[in-house]
């Protein structure tokens, strides 16, 4: 009976408006988990996409930077050499200028294509020949300018070696540079690979949160279009009802006062008979009038009951008022004190809640239960009526308002008690599970019950006792 | 209650208006059984009643002692009939008993409003409606000898 149903589920998709398609509300959770992971997923995938691409740039950028210090060594060493040319054919110190920009700036550039190099060995490699090789030229470079300033002759096999070197030198430059355009173009082409993924995965993201967008769309307008169906079937319903209980209404009056009116006569006028004829009247006559007149009566009390249970079906006529329920129960046990005397009754009771009720409807409720009690009492045994109180969580009924407390009041008695295979009868109107002789009434008692409480929004419901013979009857009232 | 003294008091007439005839075959009988002298004039609806009162209206000879009005009537009904009697100064103090089957609270807090005596109910046993019918007729005839203070 409790539901196992998480609680904050339960307030997310509530049950009670998709009662009728219980299958759809699993479906609906499930495509909602789905097309969140698929969107998490795709996320995902475009995002480590977008770091790849990222990472490739700076890749892109870091190889026109070694392109670029690599030529901007080549034309320091050119200078550095045209500076010493000059210095060697006029042995004026004029020319020394780009020679001395040169050294400078010579130093700073190697150092820089190193730390760009340092995460490639070969390259490092081709770095630390050239700088060799760049060691060797400057040597002979220096050589030969010390030469021209002790105004000695040029050695012309240095300038020779010179030539070597920087040949050499270009040559490694070359190598350099090949390396990197080759670099350049395979990151090139993994680039443009990586823009074509990449806008593949934008569109798959796209189509599947407009697919899922439109599947949403469409189980909202089904179901909206669901709902509009319904609510129309139930104004017509409400339109009926409506007209069934004006009718009822009309039918019930016409129970109360063209239907008496008859009986009343029938009443009057054999009474009237019995009266005025007594003297010549025979026995046997005498006896027909009275049960004509017995007859009458008690189809008076069945219109009555029947009258009352119809008022109390319609319950708009009357107002719930706060009310001291154990005042009410006083009342009612004030009507049968005769009653309870005559049969030595018993009556336990706990206190009574303080509860919204319809005065009228719970004192005939009252009643009508301390009546059943005491009529259905055993012969052999003093009646004991055992009234209880607490209050109950409306979830754990099966039958109750989930969100909702309910005063729970049980009425048990030490009767006769009825049959298990009649639970479900007794309250149904007119049901009499005794032979009329053996117990008096109409059988309205309990339906009127079922009515009142159900007027009040609770539950009644009636079992028989376990433990020796006896019923119970337990009112439900909402808090 | 102040009535007024009445010098013909023997002859003050009761007034019966029910529209069954077998209501008032029985409350004639009853009458008969206890044997009421005072005049007892019979009418089916209110129309009846009040074009005879238009008639008697400056004859003082014929004084109405009580008048029992039943509610449910064709043509006019008991509620406009005893509306019509209570807010006409001449008819005012005419003691109205209403006399009728219906039993809801809504025609007994409206009569009552509208200024009937009393409100009964017309019993289902032949004795317990003679045993009203005496003691009403009686009661109110009785209260309509009383001399004024």
């Amino acid at each position: 009976m409790i539901h196992s149903f998480p609680i904050f589920l339960r307030n997310i998709f509530p049950k009670k408006i998709k009662s009728s398609f219980p299958q759809d509300r699993y479906s609906f959770i499930l495509a909602i988990i789905v097309s969140i992971s698929l969107l998490v997923f795709l996320s995902l995938i475009s995002y480590s996409n977008l770091q790849e691409m990222n990472q490739r740039t700076q890749e892109v950028t870091h190889t026109y930077k070694v392109r670029l210090k690599n030529k901007e060594l080549l034309k320091t060493l050119v200078d550095i050499e045209t500076g010493h040319r000059g210095f060697l054919l006029t042995s004026d110190d004029f020319f020394l200028t780009p020679y001395h920009d040169g050294r400078r700036t010579l130093k700073t550039t190697l150092n820089e294509l190193k730390t760009l190099q340092q995460e490639s060995p070969l390259q490092s490699y081709r770095l630390q020949q050239l700088e060799k090789n760049i060691t060797r030229r400057l040597s002979f470079i220096e050589e030969n300018m010390e030469r021209v300033r002790q105004h000695k002759s040029i050695d012309k096999t240095q300038l020779y070696l010179g030539k070597i070197y920087m040949d050499r030198i270009r040559g490694l430059s070359k190598e350099l540079d090949n390396e990197e355009v080759v670099l350049l173009s395979n990151r090139m082409s993994t680039q443009d690979k990586a823009d074509v993924k990449m806008s593949f995965y934008l569109i798959c993201l796209s189509i599947v949160s407009l697919l899922f967008l439109l599947i949403f769309f469409r189980l909202l307008y089904v179901e909206f279009l669901q709902r509009i169906n319904f609510q129309a079937k139930l104004e017509v319903k409400i339109a009926e009802l409506e007209r069934t209980n004006s009718e009822l209404e009309q039918f019930s009056y016409i129970t109360s006062h063209d239907l008496q009116e008859p009986l009343r006569k029938i009443r009057a006028f054999s009474e009237r008979l019995y009266t005025r004829q007594q003297a010549e009247l025979s026995t046997d006559a005498k006896m027909n009038i009275q049960k004509i007149n017995q007859s009458a009566i008690r189809m008076q009390e069945l219109i009555n009951d029947l009258l009352a249970f119809s008022r109390v079906t319609n319950s708009k006529d009357y107002s719930f008022e706060k009310l001291d329920l154990n005042e009410l129960l006083e009342e009612s046990k004030e009507d049968f004190s005769e009653l309870i005397k005559q049969k030595k009754a018993i009556i336990l009771q706990d206190k009574l809640p303080i509860a919204k009720v319809i005065k009228t409807q719970i004192l005939q409720l009252f009643n009508n239960l301390l009546s059943n009690s005491l009529k259905y009492s055993r012969a052999d045994t003093d009646p004991v009526i055992t009234i209880r109180y607490q209050t109950v969580e409306g979830f754990n009924y099966e039958t109750l308002d989930n969100e909702l407390t309910y005063h729970h009041i049980t009425f048990m008695d030490n009767g006769i008690g009825f049959d298990d295979k009649y639970v479900d009868k007794i309250f149904t109107i007119f049901q009499r599970l005794h032979n009329k002789n053996e117990y008096e009434g109409t059988g309205i008692g309990l339906a009127l019950c079922k009515k009142v409480v159900s007027n009040h929004h609770g539950e009644l419901t009636a079992e028989t006792r376990k433990d020796t013979r006896g019923a119970i009857f337990h009112i439900y009232l909402p808090c | 209650m102040l009535i007024m003294p009445r010098k013909e008091n023997k002859h003050a007439k009761v007034i019966i208006c029910d529209d069954d005839e077998d209501d008032l075959f029985l409350i004639k009988s009853i009458l008969e059984e206890m044997e009421f002298s005072h005049p007892t004039v019979y009418f089916h609806n209110g129309l009846e009643l009040m074009d005879m009162l238009q008639l008697q209206i400056g004859k003082n000879d014929h004084h109405i002692g009580l008048i029992l009005l039943d509610l449910n009537m064709p043509k006019m009904d008991g509620r406009e009939t005893l509306h019509l009697l209570k807010t006409n100064p001449a008819y005012k103090r005419i003691p109205v008993v209403i006399l009728t089957t219906s039993s809801s609270p809504k025609d007994i807090d409206l009569c009552y409003a509208l200024g009937a005596n009393s409100f009964i109910t017309k019993p289902s046993s032949y004795d317990q409606l003679s045993d009203v019918v005496n003691t009403t007729i009686k009661y109110w005839i009785d209260l309509s000898h009383l001399p004024s203070r």
